[in-house]
């Protein structure tokens, strides 16, 4: 990676709000390095992510963010591609929908694993990278779901109780009270900041890929309501290449900063949070 | 001393479920499967999450010697136990003029020769002054004769039998056996696409989360129930099959079969 320009790590990158996010930041004149589960996706995407601006360099990483092991490969692959130097950007887009319980290789549930727990582990394995810029961001793609769910502390996987959608609100909410310890665990040490951003309804294919029946119906009913993955990408990147938002907004709905729910507020669920997360990666982060 | 409760293809779908049923609810296991990585990686997580002691030992079942070598290993170890869960199961999609070379063996291998193996294992190895509690993993399908799958049906009719049979016999010497017969439970991606897209309302309504399948299966496994169909439409799904004819559900059957066969071509 050319060191003269900012580099960004957006994850899930291969379609939908995150393939956006990557061409836009390319355009911006960022570098990218982008995630995406299928190698073959990662050849595709790589070749239209370059041809959105010719300076910055594009690499993609394929990696199955289900599974622990793989998060950490794909983050030595990057520190490797970073050649021990800064990373600026690292946007958590990549997220999953699945009607069925699945548990993942680790014996969490998908939906937990790859929209939250990924994001934890990948953001500690890129953190010696990330506190070398003046002004590291670190962005979550969240949901306004979040605000109707809590932790369920007594089967945090929903192994018994598992809901589609209950499971998706939980792993944003999640992805929120991450993104909110973050800045109280980095303020008055690292310059680093954590941003959330809920961009709505985005017309992709999130809700269909593992998916069936009336669930399926839903999401593809509720896609056509939403933005233009483009449209959407462009409030992604206007928070990560544009300037610094105020002390204090550091959570987003498009263009406006807005409260996320009291629960994702929380600093004793927080902190509960945090060590359960460190507990299932096997990990101590900050 | 500790006992522990066994259980076979602990790395698959039901298998990872019910091992963190059995450990957060305090029960010490003892996990195996055929495919170490994924096993040692499962067991690792699992480790995080719980109190007790969780081990894990890779064994293909459908290898005598190797079975052999486990029990000289948990034998040496002084490893006993008050719970077995044949989860251990293999199934083979096809005519059976059609199946692979190996396959209808594999199917008699595990599901039914590993099953016996493990149990009259376990038992030899109860521990003392416990209850021991073993539950065997047969299927919905055991209730009926099932082209396309019909090494697989069969094999769990004998699971079905012969665990009732076991049953009767372990009355009054502190042994339960339950047997369980699930429909489907989609648990991997690759399952979750053929329910979704290849097997039409019927695989939709009958088809229940593993999770809340292991749930289950502990809590009637605790109350000594003989049989357990988990959801209601299964339950009247297994009692209709009891009184339909065997030709005619054969039939049916293997017309919802060929039907999923057709569409995962697709």
């Amino acid at each position: 990676m050319g060191d003269n320009r900012d580099t960004a790590v957006v994850t899930g990158a291969t379609s939908g709000l995150g393939l956006e996010t990557a061409r836009q930041l390319a355009a911006a004149g960022l570098n990218v390095v982008g995630i995406g589960r299928s190698a073959e996706k990662c050849r595709l995407a790589e070749r239209e992510v370059s041809a959105a601006a010719s300076g910055p360099d594009v690499r993609f990483v394929a990696a199955d963010l289900s599974s622990l092991a793989n998060v950490r490969e794909a983050g030595a692959a990057i520190r490797s591609l970073l050649r021990g130097g800064r990373l600026d950007r690292l946007v958590h887009n990549a997220a999953t929908v699945s009607n069925w319980y699945i548990g993942t290789e680790d014996g969490y549930e998908l939906q937990f694993a790859v929209n939250y727990l990924a994001a934890f582990l990948l953001t500690r394995e890129l953190f010696p990278c990330l506190t070398r810029p003046d002004d590291a961001r670190v962005i979550t793609i969240s949901s306004g779901s979040h605000r109707r769910a809590r932790i369920r502390w007594d089967d945090p996987m929903l192994r018994r109780s598992y809901g589609c959608l209950k499971a998706y609100k939980q792993s944003k909410l999640a992805l929120v009270m991450f993104t909110l310890e973050l800045n109280r665990r980095v303020a008055g040490r690292f310059t680093l900041r954590a941003l959330g951003i809920e961009p709505g309804v985005v017309d992709t294919a999130l809700g269909e890929k593992n998916t069936g029946g009336l669930v399926r119906a839903y999401w593809r009913r509720r896609r056509k309501k939403g933005l233009s993955p483009a449209e959407a990408a462009g409030f992604v990147v206007r928070l990560a290449a544009g300037p610094a938002p105020a002390a204090g907004q550091d959570y987003w709905r498009l263009d406006r900063p807005v409260e996320p729910s009291p629960y994702a507020r929380r600093v004793d669920a927080a902190l509960q949070l945090w060590q359960m997360t460190e507990r299932m990666c096997g990990v101590d982060f900050l | 001393m500790t006992s522990y409760v066994m259980i076979t293809g602990a790395a698959g779908g039901l298998g990872k479920a019910l091992a963190a049923e059995y450990a957060e609810r305090g029960h010490p296991v003892f996990l195996t499967d055929r495919d170490r990585d994924r096993l040692e990686v499962f067991a690792a997580g699992l480790e995080r999450l719980v109190e007790v002691d969780v081990v894990c030992r890779a064994c293909d079942l459908a290898d005598e010697r190797e079975v052999e070598a486990m029990w000289s290993w948990i034998g040496a170890n002084g490893f006993v136990f008050d719970g077995l869960l044949n989860v251990a199961g293999t199934g083979g999609d096809g005519r059976f003029d059609e199946l692979e070379s190996g396959r209808a063996r594999a199917i008699l291998r595990v599901n039914i020769e590993a099953l016996v193996t493990m149990t009259k294992r376990v038992l030899e190895r109860r521990a003392p002054d416990r209850v021991l509690r073993i539950v065997n993993i047969a299927s919905l399908g055991c209730f009926s004769p099932m082209p396309r799958k019909s090494i697989y049906a069969a094999s769990k009719r004998f699971v079905y039998d012969f665990s009732i049979a076991l049953r009767e016999e372990m009355r009054g010497r502190n042994v339960q056996v339950m047997t369980v017969c699930p429909a489907g439970m989609p648990a991997t991606p690759a399952n979750v696409k053929s329910v979704n897209d290849c097997q039409g309302i019927m695989g939709l309504v009958t088809e229940k989360n593993v999770g809340w399948v292991a749930e289950r299966i502990y809590e009637r496994s605790l109350r000594g129930r003989a049989v357990y169909i988990p959801g209601r439409l299964n339950v009247l799904l297994g009692a209709l099959s009891k009184v339909m004819p065997e030709r005619a559900k054969a039939r049916l059957l293997g017309r919802r079969w060929e039907r999923a066969a057709e569409h995962m071509r697709r």
